[in-house]
């Protein structure tokens, strides 16, 4: 199981990291087709497309396992300080399994969707110049998936109020 | 009964709030379970589907990314950290001169973030120190950072605003401009507490300058021009129609990023962090609002938004009550609900009534955040006050925080009144 963990914290943390290069990459694209529109006149193409399909697709919905891991989700704790300790882990673990069912569903439901533009070779007109967009499809089920596993994992940990000793720790 | 399935799903979904399920997935499953009761299993899953790719895949959520890189970039690499020095050149001759100069940093410093939460911890850890070593009461000097920071949120950019044009279909840059209206009320109206405060109370707020002046005005000057510079590029290109809202966070998010390079004060280290606060804010927000865009749909096919805006109707409500009930609830809702949440959750009823009310959309927004704030600084769950606690706790426990900001509530609850009362304020500088 801790090895499960490791690899799930690892996936996690990689899948962060291509949401960072999705940040920077947007910085730059848009600053530049801004740069070179108000200087040359030019704009860089399908610069809206890459910006909403790739950049923030990417950036928003890679990193969910990672956000997830770090128990980052935003939630409404009022109640928590009424709630003992043995309270709060029930709670932690209904919590995380309600959660991991729902990102397996959205994970199932996303994956035919990204199956369905694939099939078609889901694409958009770009200046006349056909750009693909069926891959961006597929970031969703990847994402959700990557979620689930993480509540998934985790749950052992919450139910026993333990810690595995993991590079987890030193990204929190 | 596809109106009574949208009832049950409301008082559901406000259960799992309560048992701490996140706000997204609570929303999630609330229209998941909703759509399957009232049209089948492949209908739900057929809004699963594709609801998430085509909430998220929008040009005007791409200037939340960017915004925040920015706020935090100019964060992390301390190019804020001028303001407070700069305020005080100007302001601290007056009785709680230094309170008033946190306030006046406060909103420089939310002319680059749009985060109240990075504000408070901004200011809190400058300012605090410095005013309790001059005689302010500690859980006073707390409560005026903790306040100072929700206009973090209120003069653009402000990532509440973007998202909530994102939903309500308006105008980001209009939103933005009532912003910058409600942001300078709300720190004159502080300033007004503190030098209300200086006068009846001198043991709280010191009614004389506190130290001597540090650094000159030009030195000043020199300190705060990143952000002087960043903010004419951003607001100078954004309201003037060179840019959207999303080149304008991009061109600031860059600009911020080649000052504190050329400046050396931005390492890798506080490059990474603001990366990675970036993305982890993105996300978590962004799958919020894909929730509330399935929950909008259950709640409009259920034909509940419709029955509650029927009945709104029906009731008939003058303005002022209207008004007072909506006051009342983000009041309520603030009490224990971080501000994107109590938003998400609840414009998919609100929304209608206030088309049917004809209210100006912008205008509403723009209200909506400043009372969506005001949830940050009331207990039990108060967001800038966690964070001032963690910043400066050792000078005032969480109940002296919470004492502390009080005075400031009452500023807020009137400037609340006084945009209710008085609309056209808000929007003297937009065009709705």
């Amino acid at each position: 199981m801790a090895v499960l963990y490791r690899l799930t914290n690892l996936a996690a943390v990689g899948l962060a990291l291509l949401g960072t290069l999705g940040i920077l990459l947007m910085v730059v694209h848009i600053t530049l087709d801004v740069v070179l529109r108000s200087t040359l006149s030019i704009s860089i193409p399908a610069t809206l497309e890459l910006v909403t399909r790739y950049y923030l697709i990417t950036l928003a919905l890679l990193p969910l396992g990672w956000v997830e891991w770090r128990r980052n989700m935003i939630s409404v704790e009022a109640l928590e300080g009424l709630m003992g300790p043995r309270l709060i882990r029930i709670s932690d673990v209904l919590v995380s399994l309600l959660s991991a069912a729902i990102y397996a569903t959205l994970a199932v439901a996303t994956w035919g969707k990204a199956m369905e533009q694939y099939q078609i070779g889901a694409y958009v007109m770009s200046l006349n110049v056909p750009m693909p967009v069926w891959p961006t499809y597929f970031v969703l089920p990847v994402a959700f998936a990557l979620a689930a596993l993480v509540c998934v994992v985790r749950l052992p940990l919450l139910a026993t109020g333990t810690t595995y000793d993991s590079p987890a720790q030193e990204e929190r | 009964m596809s109106v009574a399935t949208g009832f049950y799903g409301l008082i559901i979904l406000l259960v799992l709030l309560a048992l701490r399920v996140p706000v997204a997935l609570a929303l999630v499953s609330v229209s998941l379970g909703g759509m399957t009761m009232m049209f089948g299993w492949n209908t739900a899953i057929g809004m699963l589907s594709s609801t998430p790719y085509e909430f998220i895949a929008k040009w005007t959520l791409s200037a939340v990314p960017m915004f925040l890189l920015m706020g935090f970039v100019c964060y992390h690499a301390g190019l804020t950290n001028g303001l407070f020095n700069a305020a005080k050149v100007v302001f601290r001759w007056l009785p709680g001169g230094v309170a008033i100069s946190s306030i006046f940093a406060s909103s420089g410093f939310a002319a680059v973030s749009g985060s109240s939460v990075a504000c408070s911890a901004a200011m809190g850890r400058i300012a605090i120190p410095e005013m309790v070593k001059g005689g302010y009461k500690p859980s006073f000097a707390c409560g005026t950072i903790a306040a100072g920071g929700t206009i973090g949120a209120l003069i653009p950019p402000s990532i509440l605003m973007i998202v909530y044009g994102v939903f309500a279909q308006v105008s980001i840059t209009q939103v933005f401009l009532g912003g910058i209206t409600i942001g300078l009320l709300t720190a004159v109206s502080y300033c007004i507490v503190i030098l209300v405060v200086s006068w009846l109370r001198p043991d709280i707020v010191p009614r004389e300058a506190v130290g001597a002046r540090e650094v000159s005005p030009r030195q000043a000057l020199l300190d705060i021009w990143p952000v002087l510079a960043l903010g004419v590029l951003v607001f100078g290109g954004l309201f003037s129609g060179f840019f959207t809202a999303t080149e304008a966070g991009a061109v600031g998010a860059a600009g911020a990023i080649l000052i504190g390079l050329v400046l050396r004060r931005l390492n890798g280290r506080a490059m990474k962090a603001a990366l990675l606060e970036t993305l982890s804010t993105t996300s978590a927000l962004l799958i919020i609002g894909v929730g509330a865009s399935m929950f909008t749909m259950f709640l409009s096919l259920s034909g509940v938004a419709g029955y509650i805006t029927g009945a709104v109707s029906g009731w008939d409500p003058t303005y002022l009550e209207l008004m007072l009930v909506v006051v009342l609830i983000y009041l309520f809702l603030g009490l224990f609900m971080e501000p994107f949440g109590a938003m998400l959750v609840t414009l998919p009823v609100l929304l209608p009534i206030f088309e049917l009310y004809d209210v100006s959309l912008i205008w509403f927004g723009v209200l909506l955040v400043k009372l969506l704030e005001i949830g940050m600084i009331t207990p039990p769950v108060g967001m800038n006050i966690f964070v001032i606690k963690g910043v400066a706790g050792q000078y005032a426990s969480l109940m002296d925080i919470f004492r502390g900001v009080s005075t400031f509530l009452v500023a807020d609850i009137l400037v609340v009144a006084l945009v209710i009362f008085y609309p056209q304020i808000v929007l003297v500088l937009t065009s709705g």
